[in-house]
C-alpha cells in the first residue's frame, strides 16, 4: 500500500546555486538566497506566497549551532513558519519529504524545501566524526570514508574489472557533468584515461580514490511544493510526487565481518524492494526513466545500482560497462552528475529530487535527456546506511 | 621554449632558491623528481633545511615524482589552474609517496606573475596615438585651436593638437602659439592624471605643473572634444578584498557510559574484553550496546571475548583527517581494523587500530579464508578507555 | 569518576570528552566591506532598504522583512549611538570576549534603525543607563572581525548648539537706526547671534586633498546635515560629477540642492554663481535662475583667479575670473526677480566699491549681505586693518560675513566674530583643523566656528534667526 496522502503534491519550482569550491564572495544565508531567489523566479511567485519553510543542512558543518536563526535573511522566513530538520547526507531528502507531508496533510498549500551546505566552511570529515559514539568510535572512524564498498566490488568480480567499471562509472558521471551548469566538478576527463587514472590517482582509504570521491562542495537548492489545485493553478507542468520511504537501520562502523552467513541489512535494498512492492511496480528498471541517486563514491555507486534495481549478478556492472546509465542509455543515472560532480551535503539530497524533477517537466537544460521522462526515481543517503527514496511522476495517473 | 602566460617553465625552476621557505623544509629530508613533458626533468634535493635543484637525465632515487606538460605545470604555479582540478583530472600525476610530495607544497612561496606593465613612455604613445581616433568632430563645429604638450622628464616629449575645420591632427613638436600649453615636469604625472590616478588640481598646487594660454579651452573643451582615455592595461579596479577567518571550535564535553558500555570500558582495565549479548537473537554486540537494535530487547548479558581474534576488514586510511579532541590532522597512512575476537562470529566484529609498521602485512579474512591473527597492546595506567587498548599487532 | 550509585547502573560513569574542529567562516561581499571599511577607515556602514527605508546594521544583503535585495544600498552610519538595552556578564568563560563583569549593550547607531551588540567599557558598570549615548573606540589591532571595534565608550560630553538655542530666547531685531559711528571704533553688537555658515567644497578642493569632501547629491546632504547638526546656518555649495568635477549640469545642481534640502529642510542653501573655472556667463546665472535657492554668491569684480606658489611665486595657473560691470549687474537683477538673495563676494575693497556703484540701479535690497574673502590668488590676503576698513566702508543696515583661504581661515573669522560680523568656514576654503590635522568634514570647521563664538559669549543662530538678519524668506 501506498503512502497514504490526504491530496497529491506537485512540485512548482525549483532553484540551485552554481555549485563551486570557491564562495568566499557571499555567507550562508546570502548563498542560500541565490536558490530560493531562483526557486521563486522558477515558480512566479513570491515570499508572500509561501505559507511555510522546511530548511536544512548537516549539523555543525560549518560549526554553526542553529543557523536556521540568521539563515532567516536567506530563506524569507521571517514571520513564518519554519522548521529545521537534519538528518545526516539524507537531510535534503527528508526535507523533502516532510514538505510533502506538510502539504498532502492539508497543512499547508505552498510549501518551501532548502537545503544547503558550505563545506569550504567546515571540516566535513571531523563533522561527521561527531555523529559517531563519543566513546569508541568518534576516535577512530575516517570520517565518511571508507574502503569497504571497493573491497566488496573487488572481492566478487575481480580487481580489475572492479577498478574499470568503478572509473567508468566516474568518467560518466564527469561526461554528465560537464554538460549540468550547475556542476561543481567537470574535469574532461575521456574513457581513454581509465588505465592512468587507476595508476596515478591518489588512494583515500583502502582502495578509494581521489577521483572517486564526491567533491566538497559549497551549494543551496530550493524546492517549492504545492497542493494539487494551487499546483495546477500556478506551473504549466507541476511535476508529482507518488510516493516516498524512508529506512534506518542501526550504526554500522562494526558490520565488517564479511561472514555470507550473517548478511547485513542493506537499507537501500530494503527500501526499493518495499517501495517497489507497494507501488505495484514490477520491473522498475524499465519503469523509470531517469534515476537520481546519491552516489558519494563510485564504488558505492556501483554496488547500489545492484541494490536499488534489483539486479542479480553482474547485471548492474554490465550497465555500467555498456554505458547505458549515460544520458541517451538504457537507464540514464545522474544525468546531472550526480553527488560526484557535486556535494553541498546538506542540499544534495534535495537536488536529487529537484534534478529528476527537472528531468521530468523536460527543461534540464543541456542535460536534458532526450527521450520522454514520465516516471522519475531519486535517492538520498545518510548516516552510516539510511535510505531516502521518491517517486516523481509526470502525470496523475498511478 | 614555450611559454604560458609569458612564463617559462624553466623560470619555475630557476626562482625556486628565491622562494624557498626554510621553515617549510623542517623534517623533510628527500629528493623530488619533476619530469615536465617536452621540456625536462628536474630534481630537487631538500635536506638541512636547505635545497638544490637540477636539470638532470635521471630521476632515479626520488622518492615521488610529478609528472605534467608545461603548460599544466605553469598553470598550478602560478594559480592560473586550478592545482585539485589538475590534479585529479589526471593532468598532474605522482608517482611514488604520495604523501612525502605533499610537503613539497609547504616548501616555496607562491610564484608571482612579474606584471608586464606599461611604461610611461608606453602609455604617452598610446595616448597620443589614440587622440584622432577619440576626436569628436561633430563637436568641433567652427573651432580652430591646438592644445600643445610640454611633458618633462626622462620618458617625456613634446606634443601638440591640432584642431581646425572639424579635422584633428597631432604633431610631436611644439611650434608658432598654441591655443593653451600644458607643462608638465614630469611626464608620469600627466600619465597618473589622464588614468585618473591623481587630479589636475593637486598637480597644479604642488607646482608640478602650469597651465599657460585659454585655460578655458582645455579645461572644458577639451573632455567634450575627445573621448576618455581607456587604460588598455583595464580598469585598475582592485578587487574586493573578502574575509575569510579561521578558527578552531573547541569544546568540552561530557559522557555517561551508561551501565553496558561503562561494563566494557571498565573491564579494559582489567585486560578484559566483554561482549554484550542478545537473550533472544544471541549475536554478540562489540562494544556492547544497551539494546539489540534488530531484535529491540535489552541486552544485559556478558560474554568475555578475546582479546586475541582474527582481522575481518581494514581501512587503510591514507586521508588526513583532524583527531576531534584536539582538531590536529592525524598522520597518515593509519590501518583502521575490524577484529572478530575469538569466541565471536559474523559481524560481531570490533574496530581499533593496527600497529603502524604492520599494516602492509595484514590479510583480510572472509568465509574461506582467515585473517590475521592479532593480540592487544595494552597500556600501562588503564583509565577505562578505547586508549587502554593501545593498538593491536600480530600474534606471531 | 562515578556519578550516582543506582542498583543496577553500577558501572555507569562519566567521562571527560572534548570537541575541537577546525572550521572556516567566509564573510561574503557584504559583510567583508563592513568589516573592511571599519577596519580600514575606522567607518561603520550600514545597507538601507528602499522598500521599508530601514537601515541595518550590521549590514545584509537581503531585507529580511520584504525579502528585497540591498546588498549595495550602503550607507553611512554614525560612530555614535544610543545604548537601547543592556546586560552585564558576571561569569567568566573562555569563550567570553572579557573578564566578568563586562557590560554587553545592544547599541543603535545614529542613522542606524538596528541596534547591534557590543562590548560597553570605559563606564562604571553602575553608570550605565539606557539612553546614554556611546561612540565606538576602533582597536588597534586589527582582527579583520566586529572586535576591529574594540568597544563603545560614553560619548564625550558635548552639549550641543542646538539644546543651547532651545534653552535661550529667539532673537529678534530691535528696530533702531544703524549708524555709521555705531560700528565704526565702537562696542559691537555682541548680542546679535553669530550666523556660520559652511562652505562644504568649493569648485576646486578635491577628495585626495580631503576624503570629507563630497561629491554626490547624497554626500552633500549627509555632510550638510552634520554641519547644521554642529552649528551651522547656510551652507555654500558648488555641486560636483560623481567623478569631483565642478558642474554646470541645471539637472545636477538641483538634484544637490534639493537632496540637501530634503535631508535637512530648514538649512540655507546658498549655491555658487561661479561655479568653477572656465564657466560662461549664462552658465553661471542661468542654474541660478533655474534652481532659485534661498541665496546664492554674486561675485563684483574681474580680478586674477589662480594657482601661484605661495613662497617663490611661481604661477601655475594663470587664470582671469571675469566678472564684468554687465554680469554684476546682470546677475544682481536676476537674482532679484527670482527671489534670490544675493550674498556680495568681496574680495578687495574695490570689489565692495563696484557693488555699491552698480547697486544705485536699486537691485540689492537691505539688508545687503556681503561676504569678505581673503587669501585668494588674485586677492587680498588678510590683514586686520583691512578688514575694519571694508567693514566702515559698508553701506548701513548691511551684514557681513568673512572667509579666508588656508590659514587665513580661523583669524578672519574670529575677527569678524568680534566685530559683530558673521563666519564662514568649510572645505572650499580651507581643509584643515587649527593643529593641522585634516578636518574630518566641514561640520569639525563648523565646531571650530562655535567655539570661538562660546568663547565671545555670542550665540550660535538659529535658520530662523539666520533667513531674519540676512532678510530672507523661507522657501
Amino acid at each position: 500500500m501506498a503512502h497514504k496522502k490526504n491530496r497529491n503534491v506537485g512540485i512548482i519550482g525549483i532553484g540551485q546555486t552554481k555549485h563551486s569550491s570557491h564562495r568566499e564572495d557571499v555567507n550562508q544565508p546570502e548563498l542560500i538566497h541565490e536558490a530560493v531567489s531562483l526557486a521563486l523566479k522558477d515558480a512566479k511567485l513570491t515570499m508572500k506566497d509561501i505559507d511555510c519553510v522546511v530548511h536544512g543542512n548537516m549539523e555543525l558543518f560549518e560549526m554553526v549551532h542553529s543557523p536556521d536563526l540568521w539563515h532567516v535573511l536567506g530563506t524569507g522566513a521571517y514571520g513564518k513558519e519554519c522548521i529545521r530538520i537534519t538528518t545526516g547526507g539524507t537531510v535534503g531528502a527528508t526535507i523533502s519529504c516532510a514538505s510533502d507531508n506538510l502539504v498532502a496533510s492539508g497543512m499547508y498549500d505552498i510549501v518551501m524545501a532548502i537545503g544547503f551546505e558550505k563545506l569550504q566552511e567546515g571540516h566535513t570529515t571531523g563533522g561527521i566524526t561527531n555523529m559517531a559514539c563519543p566513546l569508541w568510535f568518534r576516535k577512530i572512524q575516517a570520517g565518511a570514508l571508507t574502503g569497504s564498498s571497493a573491497y566488496d566490488v573487488e572481492r566478487e568480480f575481480g580487481v580489475e574489472r572492479a577498478d574499470k567499471a568503478s572509473l567508468t562509472y566516474r568518467i560518466i558521471m564527469d561526461k554528465h557533468a560537464g554538460l549540468n551548469p550547475n556542476a561543481h566538478r567537470a574535469f574532461g576527463l575521456e574513457f581513454s584515461q581509465i588505465d592512468d587514472l587507476i595508476r596515478t590517482s591518489p588512494k583515500l582509504v583502502g582502495n578509494l580514490k581521489l577521483i572517486e570521491m564526491c567533491s566538497q562542495s559549497d551549494g543551496a537548492c530550493c524546492v517549492i511544493f504545492a497542493c494539487e489545485k494551487k499546483a495546477k493553478e500556478i506551473a504549466k507542468t507541476p511535476v508529482w510526487i507518488r510516493d516516498h520511504i524512508t529506512v534506518h537501520k542501526e550504526e554500522n562502523f562494526n558490520i565488517f565481518g564479511y561472514d555470507r552467513k550473517f548478511p547485513v541489512l542493506k537499507t537501500h535494498k530494503f527500501a526499493a524492494e518495499n517501495l517497489f512492492k507497494r507501488n505495484g511496480i514490477t520491473d522498475p528498471i524499465n519503469y523509470f526513466d531517469v534515476f537520481e541517486m546519491y552516489d558519494p563514491a563510485s564504488w558505492w555507486a556501483i554496488d547500489w545500482i545492484r541494490d536499488f534495481f534489483g539486479l542479480k549478478g553482474d547485471e548492474h556492472l554490465k550497465l555500467i560497462e555498456d554505458k547505458e546509465i549515460m544520458i541517451g542509455g538504457k537507464m540514464p543515472i545522474n544525468p546531472s552528475g550526480g553527488v560526484i560532480g557535486s556535494n553541498p551535503i546538506g542540499a544534495t539530497a534535495l537536488i536529487r529530487v529537484a534534478e529528476a524533477a527537472m528531468q521530468v517537466r523536460g527543461n534540464a537544460g543541456p542535460h536534458q535527456i532526450p527521450t520522454p521522462v514520465n516516471h522519475a526515481l531519486a535517492s538520498g543517503f545518510g548516516g552510516t546506511m539510511w535510505t531516502v527514496m521518491t517517486m516523481l511522476e509526470k502525470e496523475l495517473n498511478w | 621554449m614555450a611559454e604560458y602566460w609569458g612564463i617559462k617553465v624553466e623560470d619555475i625552476f630557476n626562482t625556486m632558491q628565491e622562494r624557498f621557505r626554510p621553515e617549510g623544509a623542517k623534517d623533510v629530508d628527500a629528493v623530488f623528481g619533476y619530469d615536465i613533458k617536452d621540456e625536462g626533468k628536474w630534481k630537487l634535493t631538500v635536506k638541512n633545511n636547505e635545497m638544490k635543484i637540477d636539470k638532470t637525465s635521471d630521476l632515479a632515487g626520488c622518492i615521488a615524482t610529478m609528472e605534467a606538460d608545461g603548460e599544466t605545470f605553469v598553470g598550478v604555479n602560478t594559480g592560473k589552474v586550478d592545482a585539485t582540478n589538475a590534479f585529479m583530472s589526471g593532468k598532474v600525476k605522482v608517482e611514488g609517496d604520495m604523501g612525502a610530495f605533499g610537503k613539497t607544497g609547504k616548501l616555496f612561496r607562491k610564484y608571482v606573475i612579474a606584471q608586464k606593465e606599461m611604461t610611461v613612455k608606453d602609455y604617452l604613445a598610446d595616448m597620443f596615438a589614440t587622440v584622432v581616433s577619440r576626436f569628436k568632430a561633430k563637436e568641433a563645429e567652427g573651432l580652430e585651436a591646438s592644445f600643445a604638450f610640454d611633458l618633462g622628464g626622462q620618458e617625456g616629449g613634446k606634443w601638440t593638437v591640432f584642431i581646425k575645420d572639424k579635422v584633428c591632427t597631432v604633431t610631436t613638436t611644439i611650434e608658432g602659439k598654441p591655443t593653451v600649453t600644458l607643462e608638465f615636469n614630469d611626464a608620469k604625472d600627466y600619465v597618473d592624471f589622464i588614468l585618473g590616478k591623481i587630479d589636475a588640481q593637486s598637480i597644479l598646487a604642488a607646482g608640478k605643473a602650469s597651465a599657460k594660454g585659454d585655460i578655458n579651452m582645455m579645461a572644458s573643451k577639451w573632455p567634450i572634444l575627445f573621448e576618455k582615455y581607456k587604460d588598455p592595461m583595464g580598469g585598475n579596479i582592485p578587487e574586493q578584498e573578502l574575509i575569510v577567518l579561521k578558527k578552531t571550535i573547541s569544546v568540552n564535553q561530557k559522557f555517561s557510559t551508561g551501565p553496558i558500555m561503562g561494563k566494557f570500558l571498565k573491564g579494559l582495565k582489567d585486560k578484559k574484553i566483554y561482549a554484550n549479548k542478545c537473550p533472544q537473537c544471541g549475536r554478540l554486540q562489540l562494544p556492547p550496546r544497551e539494546v539489540c537494535a534488530e531484535c529491540r530487547v535489552r541486552a544485559a548479558d556478558f560474554v568475555e571475548v578475546g582479546p586475541k581474534g582474527e582481522v575481518r576488514y581494514m581501512d587503510l586510511v591514507y586521508y588526513a583527517m583532524p583527531d576531534p579532541l584536539t582538531g590536529v590532522a592525524r598522520e597518515t597512512p593509519y590501518g583502521g581494523i575490524n577484529i572478530l575476537f575469538d569466541g565471536c562470529k559474523g559481524n560481531e566484529t570490533l574496530p581499533h587500530f593496527i600497529r603502524k609498521d604492520q599494516i602492509e602485512k595484514i590479510q583480510m579474512g572472509w568465509n574461506e579464508k582467515k585473517g590475521t591473527r592479532v593480540r592487544p597492546v595494552w597500556e600501562e595506567n588503564r583509565t577505562g578507555d578505547i586508549w587502554d587498548i593501545k593498538y593491536f599487532e600480530i600474534d606471531e | 569518576m562515578t556519578t550516582k550509585r543506582i542498583k543496577g547502573f553500577e558501572d555507569s560513569y562519566v567521562v571527560e570528552g572534548k570537541m575541537a574542529l577546525p572550521y572556516t567562516y567566509f564573510a561574503g561581499r557584504v559583510g567583508s566591506k563592513f568589516i573592511t571599511t571599519i577596519r580600514d577607515q575606522n567607518k561603520i556602514m550600514g545597507v538601507k532598504c528602499p522598500a521599508c527605508n530601514l537601515v541595518y546594521l550590521p549590514p545584509r544583503q537581503v531585507c529580511d522583512k520584504d525579502f528585497t535585495d540591498i546588498r549595495d544600498k550602503w550607507v553611512d552610519v554614525s560612530n555614535t549611538g544610543k545604548v537601547e538595552n543592556f546586560t552585564v556578564v558576571r561569569y567568566n568563560d573562555k569563550h567570553l570576549p572579557r573578564k566578568a563583569p563586562f557590560v554587553l549593550a545592544l547599541i543603535k547607531l545614529d542613522g542606524a534603525d538596528t541596534p547591534f551588540m557590543h562590548i560597553l567599557e570605559e563606564c562604571a558598570i553602575e553608570d550605565v543607563k539606557i539612553g546614554m549615548k556611546v561612540e565606538a573606540v576602533f582597536a588597534k589591532e586589527t582582527t579583520s572581525t566586529i572586535l576591529d571595534i574594540d568597544h563603545f565608550k560614553p560619548e564625550a560630553e558635548k552639549i550641543s548648539v542646538h539644546e543651547i538655542n532651545a534653552a535661550r530666547k529667539q532673537w529678534v531685531p530691535v528696530d533702531e537706526p544703524d549708524t555709521e559711528g555705531k560700528r565704526k571704533g565702537g562696542k559691537p553688537d555682541m548680542s546679535t547671534p553669530v550666523i556660520i555658515t559652511a562652505a562644504l567644497t568649493g569648485a576646486a578642493t578635491m577628495r585626495n586633498q580631503n576624503p570629507a569632501v563630497p561629491y554626490t547629491p547624497a554626500e552633500f546632504a549627509e555632510e550638510a546635515y552634520k554641519c547644521w547638526k554642529a552649528g551651522a546656518a547656510m551652507v555654500h555649495v558648488h555641486a560636483r560629477e560623481d567623478g569631483g568635477m565642478a558642474t554646470h549640469d541645471h539637472e545636477r545642481i538641483r538634484a544637490t540642492h534639493d537632496a540637501i534640502k530634503q535631508k535637512c529642510p530648514e538649512l540655507i542653501v546658498n549655491l555658487s554663481s561661479a561655479v568653477g573655472m572656465g564657466k560662461t556667463a549664462e552658465q553661471r546665472i542661468s542654474q541660478i535662475v533655474a534652481v532659485k535657492p534661498e541665496m546664492a554668491s554674486l561675485n563684483t569684480n574681474t580680478m586674477n583667479f589662480g594657482i601661484v606658489d605661495r613662497k617663490t611665486g611661481k604661477i601655475f595657473i594663470d587664470y582671469v575670473f571675469e566678472n564684468t560691470f554687465t554680469m554684476l549687474q546682470d546677475f544682481g537683477k536676476a537674482m532679484q526677480e527670482n527671489g534670490v538673495k544675493p550674498e556680495i563676494e568681496c574680495y578687495d575693497m574695490g570689489g565692495l566699491d563696484n557693488a555699491i556703484l552698480i547697486g544705485k540701479q536699486g537691485i540689492f535690497t537691505d539688508p545687503i549681505n556681503f561676504n569678505f574673502v581673503w587669501g585668494v590668488a588674485g586677492g587680498q590676503q588678510f590683514r586686520a586693518e583691512a578688514f575694519i576698513a571694508m567693514m566702515n566702508a559698508l553701506p548701513p543696515k548691511a551684514n557681513f560675513t568673512t572667509c579666508g583661504v588656508g590659514t587665513d581661515e580661523f583669524p578672519c573669522i574670529m575677527q569678524s566674530c568680534i566685530l559683530g560680523g558673521h563666519m564662514r568656514v568649510g572645505l572650499e576654503d580651507n581643509i584643515k583643523m587649527p593643529n593641522g590635522d585634516l578636518a574630518k568634514g566641514s561640520y569639525e570647521l563648523v565646531e571650530v566656528a562655535v567655539a570661538i563664538a562660546n568663547a565671545l559669549g555670542r550665540p550660535v543662530a538659529t535658520t530662523a534667526e539666520a533667513r531674519l538678519i540676512m532678510g530672507i524668506k523661507k522657501r
